[in-house]
């Protein structure tokens, strides 16, 4: 059924969400970087920003997989699209203000699958799919980025002993600004599909293309202009929980962390088993705090990252349910409409409330005071450089 | 459910182990690679023999030559693979 309206709203959401992601991820990429200051918090956004735009363009490989792998679409309407996005948005605002990382990936997902199953009931969603490609790899992923981290970390540690510091600074410099460059063109080219991918779907739901097209190419350039315009805002909340809440990061931890989080994600893409970034770059700083002296990580801290995790799929999933029923109160357009005014007036007094303590480029590498009651004092961060 | 052309395993549990397997390999790799780097670097800047300090930067020039197509080789990964 054609319904111009609905589908720019919808595809003004989806552009929404995919902003919303890049801000939101912005800090997996450059949260290390910008801790050990190889590069200034500006220029480490700047330069994310713009290989994100980049990454969009250089492939459409998997544009279409988040539909067909985790529900059913032939069941897809415009209005499920649209609460999908809105239950994913509404996670992803709400883990930024309260500054724990998340995967965006799994949000849209949750969102979608909650639409979904209020639309046409379980029989719509394929939860094999969701286990093998969504909650298996998110367990993985941070486990191997540890490990990997860990032991990095640790090689790196014993050849660095006795190297100067303006040699070190220079090495993990090289190190950390081309494992952030490769992290954010992967990021680009994964998740600005996803919402190519999501657009691309509206438009075979509401008949403006047919079933089998390929994703037109203004939907490729302003998808990548949304992730790239939401990267370069910075998502500074998250990069400060990543840079300095979990752990001290020295060059070299942060700089071991970068190359784990690069070798796991291309491995993974490498392997056809795509990880989140989000899940492997947090791995890897924890990684890298405990991998050396004196191995400590701020546990109170991770643990609240941990439960968001665990909670993300079924939270997003039922904000994209009350979405969804909220819609179907009212007839198609005006429902779609006052959902959208409801998310609007959600991001906009998060927003607001976000600025009463701001985290911005200016203070981003401020020393970490402990947000969580009783959450741990690390001891200052030595000198010692490796 | 995922449709009668292909069915995925619940758990790949091959393919994780592939991952963290190959992921160690590389990412220990690399960080040995520029860690050698940023040794030799540092031992040209204190090194007083003209021909170690030549040999110690020929290191470093090899590293950096290493660095970037291990850069490049994985833009192709991205754009390959992904």
């Amino acid at each position: 059924m054609h319904n111009s309206l609905i589908l720019a709203i919808v595809i003004v959401t989806a552009l929404g969400f995919d902003f919303t992601n890049g801000f939101h991820d912005t800090a997996n990429a450059v949260a290390p970087t910008i801790a050990t200051r190889a590069m200034s918090p500006r220029l480490a956004v700047a330069m994310s920003g713009a290989l994100n735009l980049l990454g969009a363009f250089l492939s459409l490989k998997v544009a279409a997989t988040i539909a067909s792998h985790i529900v059913n679409p032939s069941y897809v309407t415009l209005p499920v699209i649209f609460g999908g996005l809105v239950g994913a948005i509404f996670w992803n605002v709400t883990t930024w203000f309260v500054r724990v990382p998340s995967s965006s990936s799994h949000a849209l997902i949750g969102g979608v699958v909650g639409a979904m199953l209020v639309h046409a009931g379980s029989q719509a969603v394929y939860w094999h799919g969701i286990i093998s490609l969504v909650v298996a790899p998110g367990i993985a992923a941070p486990l191997i980025a540890l490990l990997v981290a860990g032991v990095s970390l640790s090689v790196a540690r014993v050849i660095l002993r006795g190297a100067d510091q303006r040699s070190l600074d220079a090495g993990t410099r090289v190190g950390q600004i081309g494992s952030s460059a490769l992290l954010s063109i992967a990021h680009g080219t994964n998740d600005a599909q996803k919402t190519m991918g999501i657009i691309t779907l509206a438009l075979v739901a509401n008949g403006t293309l047919s079933a089998n097209s390929s994703t037109p190419t203004w939907v490729v350039v302003v998808c990548g202009l949304a992730i790239a315009g939401g990267t370069y805002m910075g998502g500074w909340r998250i990069i400060r929980t990543m840079g300095h809440g979990v752990t001290h990061l020295s060059a070299t931890q942060g700089f071991a962390s970068q190359i784990a989080s690069s070798a796991v994600i291309l491995s993974s893409s490498h392997f056809g088993l795509p990880l989140s970034t989000t899940y492997v770059a947090t791995g890897s700083i924890v990684g890298s705090g405990l991998g050396a002296p004196p191995h400590l990580v701020r546990w109170r801290l991770l643990g609240r990252v941990g439960t968001a995790w665990v909670i993300t799929l079924p939270a997003a999933g039922l904000c994209g349910a009350l979405a969804f029923s909220l819609e179907s109160l009212f007839s198609e357009t005006l429902g779609v409409l006052v959902t959208g005014a409801a998310l609007i007036s959600y991001c906009a007094a998060i927003y607001a409330w976000s600025r009463r303590a701001a985290v911005t480029p200016d203070n981003v590498n401020d020393p970490w005071e402990p947000t969580v009651a009783g959450e741990e004092s690390l001891p200052p961060l030595s000198n010692e450089v490796a | 459910m995922l449709g009668a052309s292909k069915v995925l395993p619940l758990i790949e549990w091959g393919t994780m182990g592939q991952i963290l397997a190959f992921s160690l390999v590389a990412g220990i790799s690399i960080v040995v690679l520029l860690t050698v780097g940023t040794q030799a670097l540092s031992h040209s800047r204190r090194d007083v023999s003209a021909v170690k300090r030549t040999a110690y930067l020929g290191v470093v020039v090899l590293v950096a030559v290493i660095a970037a197509a291990l850069i490049a080789w994985g833009f192709y990964l991205v754009i390959h693979k992904t």
